[in-house]
């Protein structure tokens, strides 16, 4: 009995853990897909590597394109693109095997992370920003 | 209250929670000291060979003698896993970058897309000059030839992303033009420790 309950005591603490973990990471499956798919050009912590990959922290771009950040995801993006007043001019591939609510997850990731506090864009939006710039 | 119960539903919340973590898992970290601590000789010598970097300036194993260079295979449009390499190769960059002591050298696989014009592009994009960071095309089948000499794998493959494979190892070469370590520059720990054997290098007489 008495070991039952130490050890339901030590569940108990375990869960608590992790639950307060998950409180801090609100978007976990954002940052899974984020790892997976965007992490190795934009690093764990969304900088810019020097004049080659524009940053996703601080960035003035996500402020100004909303759910439209959705078409870069998916679509790739390629030319001359802006962002804290500095050119980038490179390549991005698109990732065609996410799908909306991947995407979406992303972006909330994105939008919310490294200092970043630009509110949560729902599933409708994206979808609507996809159907836009369907190619 | 059945305990059994209660801990089959915390084993499981414990299983469930937050989702895997799933990690690069692939870190090879190829590190081995000789008996006296120093760096071992890997590989006694490699071929000759020829190429041309992002000046149009040539680079060959003459012009490099002497120097201790760390090398890596990438090509520019390279979705994967060429930018970390980028990043991990500009933290080795930036350490040495008042040494005339070691240069990089970084080789494009992909010899049809990577002209010296955009080879040049790119290393204005990453704001470093070829007197320290050679980027260099050549002869396809030298590259490929020098990739299995460095024993880096580079392969062409329509299939992987870009359209070439290659693995992101670093491998060091001293003045002699010795392989003298190997790691893994797309993880920060492993270059840390990579940092340290070429300061290991550069303390040899």
């Amino acid at each position: 009995m008495k070991i039952k309950a130490i050890f339901t005591a030590l569940l108990m603490i375990a869960i608590g853990l992790i639950w307060q973990d998950c409180q801090l990471n609100p978007n976990e499956e954002g940052a899974r897909l984020y790892r997976n798919n965007c992490q190795s050009c934009h690093q764990e912590n969304g900088a810019a590597l020097k004049k080659l990959i524009p940053p996703l922290a601080g960035s003035d771009y996500l402020t100004t394109h909303g759910a439209d950040v959705a078409c870069i995801i998916r679509y790739g993006l390629e030319g001359p693109v802006t962002v804290n007043g500095v050119t980038y001019d490179g390549v991005m591939a698109g990732l065609d095997h996410l799908n909306a609510v991947d995407i979406t997850n992303i972006l909330n990731y994105i939008n919310n992370s490294w200092g970043n506090d630009l509110g949560y864009i729902n599933l409708r939006d994206v979808e609507a920003a996809l159907d836009s710039c369907k190619q | 209250m059945n305990w059994n119960w209660i801990l089959a539903l915390g084993m499981g919340l414990l299983l469930t929670a937050c989702g895997g973590n799933v990690d690069n898992g692939d870190a090879i970290i190829i590190h081995e000291r000789a008996a006296d601590g120093g760096l071992r000789i890997i590989k006694d010598s490699l071929s000759d060979f020829a190429f041309v970097n992002q000046e149009g300036d040539s680079v060959t194993n003459a012009s490099l003698a002497g120097k201790m260079y760390v090398t890596d295979f990438f090509f520019t449009r390279c979705p994967s896993i060429c930018p970390k390499m980028s990043q991990q190769m500009l933290r080795i960059h930036d350490k040495y970058a008042d040494r005339d002591d070691i240069v990089l050298l970084s080789h494009s696989i992909d010899t049809r897309g990577d002209s010296i014009p955009v080879l040049k592009k790119y290393a204005e994009k990453l704001e470093v000059t070829a007197d320290r960071w050679h980027f260099v095309t050549g002869d396809h089948d030298l590259i490929y030839q020098m990739a299995e000499e460095y024993m880096i794998a580079a392969n062409v493959d329509e299939n992987a992303p870009g359209g070439y494979e290659h693995s992101g190892i670093f491998v060091l070469v001293d003045g002699q033009g010795r392989i003298r370590g190997y790691c893994n520059g797309t993880d920060e720990e492993a270059v840390t420790a990579f940092m340290n054997d070429i300061d290991l290098l550069m303390n040899e007489d």
